[in-house]
């Protein structure tokens, strides 16, 4: 059993959420580590530094600017290296269309971004601990698939 | 008359099967006696020291076996919960009915109470041994939904539940998407990263 911390990354522009998910990650029960970007592309740099073929998982704010998260998506899912991150998507409000084209593209959880803390902290605390279970049983990433909402 | 005198280097290859068990014994063996420890092999994968190590101690054979590509479990609980772990899976992806509930086979498979199993589990993996078999089995149906072998019928019947619906809802319920949603997904990403497999397939 991996009993590693799962090594979390954030990449958002809006600085209350991450200060709000640094916070809610402190609670989580499972061993956890995190770091925050506030672009994706200061995100890929820093995966551009390390051994990418490191399990974890990247959150990622739907709306980044210039819609660069449907790209850097793209690239994620389609090298073999990253084949052990999680990636989580998360906005306040997607249509279905959206939300189905971002799991086709590789996605694997779709979190709604709600306005209150307390709801905020369950909804992140249950995709980090889902996604620990996976880390820690070495699951198939490929087809984890979840909507938080 | 000239002789030419060739050197021949005759070459040889040899070809080896490897016994893991042996080979692992064997390094295990060397290395318990190398830092004067008394001991006895139990199952495969398991060792009992007659002492205990300190830290350091801990530390040093940890770091002496890891050249060998022997990674010490870091204790008995973490072992435990994974042969809880693997036993749920054997469980989950077996083709033969068990004829008991869960909690009694893997009492009896470990030789354990199922109350002391499932404390030690909940406090270790973060879940509680209920919901890793029903992960699980979501696992398995997901396996099988993308296999395209069998329908979600055959599939519920296969996983034990009394019915597609009952399959449905605890799929939703893990993964919040219907099993037919998650099948649609799955298939166009599919095409999405393969699209040779598509152009085949069209």
């Amino acid at each position: 059993m991996n009993t590693e911390n799962l090594r979390i990354v954030v990449a958002d522009h809006d600085e209350v959420n991450r200060i709000f998910f640094r916070n809610i990650f402190k609670e989580a029960k499972v061993p956890v580590s995190s770091l925050e970007f506030d672009s994706g592309r200061s995100m890929m740099e820093y995966f551009n530094t390390i051994s990418k073929a490191i399990p974890g998982i990247l959150f990622m704010n739907h709306n980044l600017p210039g819609k660069e998260s449907a790209a850097y998506l793209n690239k994620i899912k389609s090298d073999p290296e990253f084949s052990r991150l999680i990636v989580v998507i998360y906005s306040s409000g997607l249509t279905e269309e959206q939300i189905e084209d971002m799991f086709i593209r590789g996605g694997n959880i779709f979190m709604r971004l709600p306005d209150n803390y307390q709801e905020l902290k369950k909804l992140l605390l249950e995709v980090v601990n889902s996604s620990w279970q996976y880390h820690a049983s070495a699951l198939s990433i490929e087809t984890f698939i979840m909507r938080v909402e | 008359m000239f002789l030419i005198h060739h050197i021949h280097y005759i070459t040889m290859k040899l070809y080896v099967k490897f016994d893991i068990n042996t080979l692992c014994r064997k390094v295990l063996d060397q290395q318990l006696r190398e830092h004067g420890l008394r001991y006895r092999f139990l199952s495969f994968g398991e060792v009992e020291l007659y002492e205990s190590l300190n830290h350091d101690q801990h530390v040093i054979f940890r770091n002496k076996l890891a050249d060998y590509g022997i990674e010490v479990i870091e204790n008995q609980k973490t072992a435990l919960v994974q042969k809880i772990k693997d036993a749920i899976v054997q469980l989950v992806f077996s083709d033969e009915i068990i004829p008991v509930k869960a909690s009694v086979y893997l009492a009896e498979k470990l030789n354990h109470s199922y109350g002391y199993l499932s404390n030690l589990f909940s406090e270790i993996a973060c879940t509680s041994i209920e919901n890793f078999i029903i992960l699980q089995k979501i696992e398995y149906a997901k396996e099988l939904i993308v296999g395209g072998r069998q329908n979600l019928t055959e599939i519920a019947r296969k996983l034990n539940y009394s019915s597609v619906a009952h399959l449905s809802s605890q799929f939703k319920n893990t993964t919040g998407l219907t099993p037919s949603q998650f099948q649609k997904i799955m298939a166009k990403r599919k095409r999405l990263y393969n699209p040779l497999n598509h152009k085949m397939q069209s």
